[in-house]
């Protein structure tokens, strides 16, 4: 199954997302339990005003009647509507609060008995001449005792909303706690998230690449045995594997034409007829040991070698038989050499070898024992040679260092192979 | 001259006192109209609901039992504490002040209703009769007789007592 680049950005960038929404999500859900603890807290502290609103209400409610007592003011009726608008205010606000059952039972309380206060200040109100009276004195001091009462019945709203308070005082430290630890939670949780992001982009997407880069590097430079090793099913992979059978393709092409290369130069250097090499490598071989033989200061030796009235042969028999011939006695000479020297043909049936490393005794030995070998095999229709046997004349030369070049050390060995003809063929002959 | 009888200080004090004097019987004459008016009318909004209604039904929403009507929500206005007030509970509601409050104080603490305001001018009165459908208040009948807006329910006469 294929997972390209894309699909694979995509995915992370909608992991990233989905967790990012995710932590934001909780702490804002956190924080909305904390932000609602709050809102309770408020309402806890709006009841704590109000309970000290009420006991000065009370106080107030008094002061129109007691006002009454002195000045005789029909007008503090009115200001006792005003009180009792202000105070049944607060009371409706009162009862309206959320709270336990003893908040309500105490609220309705303290709504009847300050509507027992306010009918009794009423009361007080309406008598007729109030300045000095002695009956509205007493029923102004019952107001007074009974007003004191209520205000200690309402301070137990204080109380009630205090405990309330260090309640949801505890309550909101503990969800403050929780909000830090989901905050610093999510931060951790992000930052480990994104490591390992981070890894797995690094590790599916980036080091492929480098591996890439690398493998193309070295197969640039050569390695065409080298091959990439992504495993990844991505684009990366795919360009890899395509990349993989493209240098299998180039490593053998290479292979062949190194192979057809190799054909051509074996071609270039070898006679045809023989299979011996041919007059061209003979002459660069021969410039080559020379020079060797130079720089090391080594003895080299070559041998003239021509096939003795070969063309009688090939009058007689025809080419077809000489040809075998030629190639029958590339093989014999071939043997009788070792396996550091080159046999070459230079011309019809004229041959060289070269011998590095020998000396000219010791060349002349061998191309005695090619002579007696030559003398000795059975040719197929040798009886009609004059003299009734094949045999070759050999010329041999030894290099001698600082007065000969290839040409002057070839013309030694031809100087040495005329002599031996001259002397009467199945010869060797040596000028140096 | 003038300006140096102007200057001495018991002329200034006259002068002073007079005024004050005049100040107080003007704003006795413009505030009290239960001094000066022989009447009072019980005043609706001219295009409210209020227009036909009997002075039973007066009586019912200055007692808290009516407080909406065609979807308005009636407001009953009271002017201070004197004979005009004292008039018209003795004669629409039938109760006096103290009983009056008393009732209302029930009112307010057993059904959580708000107590009718109060205000102190009746040109006060007039003026929030005529801006709010559902109000309705008593005054001096020649200034409700002044002004467009409003209509005149019903007078009754002030009781001294």
């Amino acid at each position: 199954m294929k997972i390209s680049i894309r699909t694979k950005l995509t995915a992370s960038f909608l992991a990233v997302t989905f967790a990012f929404i995710l932590c934001l999500s909780i702490v804002s859900l956190v924080a909305q339990d904390l932000t609602t603890t709050i809102g309770q807290m408020q309402e806890v502290e709006r009841k704590v005003e109000l309970a000290s609103h009420l006991q000065l209400l009370v106080n107030k409610l008094l002061q129109p009647a007691n006002l009454y007592l002195v000045t005789g003011d029909i007008g503090e009726r009115d200001n006792l509507d005003r009180m009792i608008s202000e105070i049944s205010v607060i009371i409706k606000e009162l009862q309206k609060q959320q709270g336990d059952h003893e908040w309500q039972i105490l609220a309705d309380r303290v709504n009847q008995d300050i509507l027992k206060l306010s009918e009794m200040l009423i009361n007080v109100m309406f008598i007729d001449h109030p300045v000095g009276n002695k009956e509205a004195a007493k029923l102004i001091r019952k107001a007074n005792l009974f007003s004191e009462g209520l205000i200690e019945e309402s301070k137990k709203f204080d109380s009630l909303s205090g405990q309330q308070m260090i309640k949801m005082y505890e309550i909101a430290q503990s969800k403050g706690t929780r909000v830090r630890i989901a905050y610093y939670g999510t931060i951790a949780m992000a930052m480990l998230f994104l490591a390992l992001l981070s890894f797995f982009l690094s590790r599916y997407i980036n080091r492929p690449i480098q591996d890439l880069y690398r493998g193309v590097q070295l197969v640039a430079s050569g390695e065409l045995n080298h091959r990439l090793s992504i495993k990844t099913r991505d684009e990366i992979g795919e360009l890899a594997r395509e990349f993989n059978q493209m240098v299998e393709a180039v490593s053998d092409m290479k292979k062949d034409l190194d192979r057809r290369l190799e054909e051509t130069w074996h071609l270039a250097i070898t006679d045809a007829l023989t299979g011996l090499y041919n007059h061209r490598f003979c002459m660069e071989k021969i410039v080559e040991e020379i020079r060797r033989a130079d720089r090391y200061d080594r003895p080299l030796s070559i041998i003239l070698a021509d096939i003795d009235s070969f063309k009688h042969y090939n009058d007689t028999h025809g080419h077809l038989r000489g040809d075998d011939l030629l190639r029958l006695f590339g093989s014999v000479m071939k043997r009788q050499v070792r396996d550091a020297d080159f046999v070459c043909r230079i011309g019809g049936e004229e041959f060289v070898m070269i011998l590095p490393e020998t000396e000219g005794a010791m060349a002349v030995q061998i191309a005695e024992r090619l002579r007696m070998a030559i003398e000795q095999y059975p040719f197929p229709y040798q009886e009609a040679q004059p003299g009734g046997n094949l045999t070759i004349s050999l010329g041999v030369a030894s290099y001698i260092k600082g007065h000969m070049d290839s040409q002057k050390l070839l013309k030694s060995a031809d100087d040495a192979l005329y002599q031996a003809k001259r002397e009467g063929k199945n010869k060797v002959v040596t000028l140096t | 001259m003038v300006l140096r009888f102007l200057r001495s200080s018991p002329s200034r004090f006259m002068i002073q006192w007079l005024s004050a004097c005049a100040m107080a019987i003007w704003s006795t004459v413009l505030c009290s109209p239960a001094l000066s008016a022989d009447e009072i009318a019980i005043i609706v909004n001219e295009n409210g609901p209020l227009t036909h209604i009997s002075r039973a039904e007066v009586r019912d929403i200055y007692l808290g039992e009516i407080r909406f009507v065609e979807g308005f929500r009636i407001v009953p206005l009271h002017c201070p504490e004197g004979p005009a007030k004292h008039s018209f509970l003795s004669t629409i509601i039938g109760l006096s002040s103290k009983a009056y409050k008393l009732h209302w104080a029930k009112k307010v603490f057993q059904e959580g209703l708000t107590l009718p305001p109060i205000k102190a001018d009746p040109s006060d009165i007039v003026k929030w009769v005529k801006e709010q459908p559902g109000g309705i208040g008593y005054v001096p009948k020649e200034l409700a007789e002044m002004d467009r807006g409003i209509r005149i329910l019903d007078t009754i006469e002030i009781i001294e007592h």
